[in-house]
């Protein structure tokens, strides 16, 4: 019997010499079909929002004609449509538009570029403080419960998580300002960012709004982490390893997390886009300068431009950190690479 | 209701009339046609220790230092520009600090003192009227003031493209093309209309004069007390002491600092922690608690009483409240003791559906309307209402404590048969989706003379209509005692048209609310208050030092 060498379709040549890279192209190519249909639905979701930017601005010193000149620089007198377009073809080039609030104002249009620039920093920071955090953290601490599983200190540090987890961020974010501003007086209770700084200025600042960020995630990554780690050491190989007198930290930490590790990068890669909405409550709380109070402000000012353009940029962010985490588990997973 | 949601728009201030306050500015006395017959008022807050809080009074002042205030600030909206500081108090705050007006603020009687206008005069029928400046004062930059400033002002304000606050001022009541310089301080401005009570009208947010040829505010350009130093928008703004003020030896403090924080814990944890000097809008509950600890509280509490209020409009235009006995009705129907101990907690004061108590003009001798559910019904009665009336109050979290007014109000109207409905909207809707043509609304205003209040809300054309009344004999009493340059003349017109106002008008003046404040004890020099205008005794943040 002879086998034949059938001639495959280029693409599917491609596909079957680069599986990890069409599969970042494929996903990719999802996402942005996705940035498109959310573009249309924060757009007609800003739409129905009774009263215009206009108005809301110029509030009860409502004179008519102030009213028609600003819609007219906000292009608010066009269709949907028309309005959609202008602004989808100014965003892709990265003219995020001006900001509707500030147009009055200063006689300098506010781009919203411009005034996102600083709180889109502050925000990233504060995230990705928490992240790198929250990382190493739960690994730890999952590793650890795994290998104590049952003991007490596996009950003390799960239900200390899980409390923390039920706790709304504003609970926990005052009961740490109570604690460490008021009464020991050792952390500011608002992480304000003086004239001229920036947020890595005052580091103390950091800590509170971290801290309370940490607490709302961290149960759900420690939980993870020590159930996938509990039940791949059950499995053959680590009982081989350990039979063949392979020591017991490169056990852990060479064969079984990392065969642990594809539904907990899910679990943290779900906490870190969590972040991206869920930061707005914790820097409300401290009076952080960040995209969560820049966005409040925006919607109640009825400063759709801002709005639009956030909500974008956040979807983006979400949207990526969805790719990034399928990729990190095909890395950590070899056979996903090439199943379908 | 979250304050951090709608904070960040206009909030009117509440002020109660407080006691007379002797003002610790010397500036030069009124002249024109104002009156500065200030009849004295009764005392503010109940439940205080005293009407301003426990923020200490007297002392030495101290030189020097940076005075940190936190303010609930406007996000994106906030500007620099004077002309439009109307909508953020963190605005308003700027432009008294950067900018001087024509005249100062209200003080805590109502009377209007000159600023920047040294004199104001005007002809016998007060249809032209004569500004001049004070001489030797400085623009920041080091130019004097002069008579072009003030016209270049007033043509800037008068285009509707300025957004400017006061742009309804020139073009409803001055002859902007007759205006005329006279000499290098002196402008003389001929009228539309005849309005003796001129200065007053130069009397709110908005009256910040700006130097001639200023076209952009990127570093704003005042007269004022502070030099602009730095601003990031929605966060923060710094300001130095203006060496060269025209009050000498005035300010103390060498720096200013304005810091934005929309929550109101946040804000109060910053003030109570000492990250900042002060915290404007503290809320209710907490001043009281901090009043009744006394001197064991970690802040003081200063409470600026003042007429500003929030306040319920019935549309004269709308059925059924074209029928004067319902409105009537609906004004026996509230119950002002029971709105002030519920919404505003006891702070301010009962006012008997008159504006402006305690301010010059003010017809104290109409008779306090008391809450009379039995006569309400009578009177609906007649206007064929028989425990059948329904209406439809709107409302929105425009102001703190404006829905829970409109909520027991509601309460109490049913009471008495009338079933009122709420109909909530977003706070940012409120104006301009059906504003003043609301069957029954609400509204809230500044500390004003009462000519300022009544010529902006009754003359055909004027920006705050919010009753709809287009009653010719209403229009013209207040048209005449706008005009009346005599003193005891006009205080017979006012009185007149105060009586028909309280007879027959749309407007339900329930109560005032105070502003309350939290100060670090290092604070000196805010009471007495000397503007019942705003937050912190009206800025006079150039008598403040901290010690």
């Amino acid at each position: 019997m002879s086998v034949q060498a059938v001639s495959l379709p280029r693409a599917e040549r491609f596909i079957g010499h680069h599986p990890v890279l069409s599969f970042a192209a494929r996903r990719i190519l999802w996402g942005v079909l996705t940035l498109w249909v959310v573009s249309i639905v924060v757009f007609i979701a800003t739409s129905v929002l009774p009263g215009n930017a206009a108005k809301a601005i110029l509030g009860k010193n409502v004179n008519p004609r102030e009213v028609l000149a600003l819609e007219r620089e906000l292009h608010l007198n066009q269709s949907l449509w028309g309005q959609y377009w202008y602004w989808m073809g100014h965003f892709v080039h990265g003219d995020l538009g001006r900001s509707a609030a500030s147009i009055l104002g200063s006689n300098s249009h506010e781009s919203v570029g411009a005034l996102i620039r600083a709180p889109l920093g502050n925000s990233a920071l504060l995230a990705g403080i928490t992240i790198a955090l929250l990382i190493p953290l739960s690994l730890l601490l999952g590793v650890l419960l795994a290998t104590r599983a049952g003991k007490w200190i596996d009950s003390l540090v799960s239900t200390s998580t899980l409390g923390a987890i039920s706790l709304p961020e504003f609970v926990t974010g005052s009961v740490l300002i109570w604690l460490f501003a008021s009464t020991l007086g050792v952390l500011p209770a608002v992480s304000l960012i003086g004239p001229g700084q920036n947020a890595l200025s005052s580091p103390k600042i950091l800590v509170l709004p971290v801290l309370t960020l940490l607490a709302a995630t961290l149960a759900q990554c420690v939980r993870m982490v020590r159930a996938g780690m509990i039940e791949v050491l059950r499995s053959d190989y680590v009982q081989a390893a350990r039979l063949a007198g392979v020591g017991e930290r490169r056990v852990l930490f060479r064969y079984a997390l990392r065969n642990a590790l594809a539904p907990s990068v899910q679990v943290i890669a779900l906490n870190a886009q969590w972040l991206v909405g869920g930061i707005v409550v914790t820097e409300t709380v401290f009076g952080y300068p960040g995209l969560g109070q820049l966005i409040v402000n925006a919607i109640n000012l009825r400063d759709i431009p801002t709005v639009q353009s956030v909500a974008m940029l956040l979807a983006t962010v979400y949207i990526a950190l969805n790719i990034v985490s399928d990729l990190i588990i095909i890395y950590l997973v070899p056979k996903l690479r090439t199943a379908q | 209701m979250s304050e951090f949601l709608h904070d960040p728009l206009s909030r009117r201030s509440f002020l109660a009339a407080g006691m007379g306050a002797a003002a610790s500015i010397a500036i030069a006395a009124c002249g024109g046609g104002s009156s500065s017959s200030g009849t004295g008022a009764s005392t503010g807050a109940s439940g205080g220790s005293s009407a301003f809080g426990t923020a200490p009074a007297g002392g030495t002042p101290v030189r020097g230092g940076r005075l940190r205030i936190a303010w609930i600030g406007g996000g994106s909206s906030e500007t620099l520009n004077a002309t439009q500081a109307c909508l953020a108090d963190i605005d308003i705050a700027r432009a008294a600090a950067l900018f001087d007006g024509l005249v100062s603020y209200p003080d805590a009687n109502g009377n209007i003192h000159m600023a920047l206008a040294e004199e104001m005069t005007s002809n016998k029928t007060a249809t032209v009227w004569d500004i001049r400046l004070r001489s030797g004062v400085l623009w920041h930059d080091g130019s004097p003031l002069i008579a072009e400033d003030v016209m270049y002002w007033l043509n800037y304000i008068a285009n509707p493209k300025s957004g400017a606050c006061l742009n309804f001022l020139p073009n409803l009541f001055m002859d902007l093309k007759g205006m005329k310089k006279m000499d290098k301080l002196t402008v003389r401005v001929p009228l539309t209309r005849p309005m003796a009570q001129l200065p007053a009208m130069f009397c709110q947010e908005g009256q910040a004069l700006i130097k001639r040829g200023t076209t952009s505010f990127g570093h704003p350009i005042g007269t004022g007390p502070f030099q602009f130093v730095s601003w990031t928008p929605g966060q923060n703004s710094v300001f130095k002491r203006n060496p060269n003020y025209w009050q000498s030896g005035k300010p103390y403090l060498d720096e200013l600092e304005f810091i934005s924080i929309p929550d109101s814990t946040a804000r109060m944890n910053a003030v109570v922690t000492g990250q900042v000097d002060g915290a404007a809008g503290l809320p209710y509950p907490q001043a009281k608690a901090y009043i009744a600890q006394g001197s064991s509280a970690p802040i003081n509490v200063l409470v600026t009483p003042g007429s500003n209020e929030v306040y319920f409009t019935l549309g004269t235009a709308t059925k059924p409240f074209n029928d004067v006995r319902v409105r009537q009705a609906f004004k026996y129907l509230i119950d002002r003791e029971q709105m002030l101990k519920t919404v505003n907690l006891g702070f301010g004061e009962v006012l008997n559906d008159l504006w402006g108590k305690g301010l010059t003009y003010y017809d104290s001798k109409v008779p306090q309307r008391q809450h009379d559910p039995e006569k309400a019904k009578a009177l609906l009665k007649q206007a064929g209402y028989d425990n059948n009336l329904t209406v439809t109050l709107t409302t929105a979290p425009f102001v703190p404590g404006m829905v829970e007014a409109a909520t027991l109000y509601a309460q109490q109207a049913g009471a008495a048969g009338v079933n009122v409905n709420l109909r909530k909207v977003p706070a940012a809707t409120y104006f301009s989706q059906g504003w003043p043509n609301y069957q029954f609304g609400q509204t809230s205003f500044q500390a004003a003379p009462l000519a300022y209040f009544y010529a902006t809300t009754q003359l055909p054309g004027a920006p705050y209509l919010d009753t709809q009344w287009k009653d010719p004999k209403a229009i013209s009493l207040v048209e005449d005692a706008l005009a009346e340059t005599n003193p005891s003349a006009a205080a017979d017109k006012w009185n007149t048209w105060q009586q028909y106002d309280w007879d027959n008008g749309g407007q339900v003046h329930w109560g005032t609310g105070p502003y309350t404040d939290g100060l670090s004890k290092k604070v000196r020099g805010a009471v007495p208050i000397v503007s019942s205008f705003f937050d912190f005794g009206g800025c006079q943040f150039i008598n403040y030092w901290l010690e």
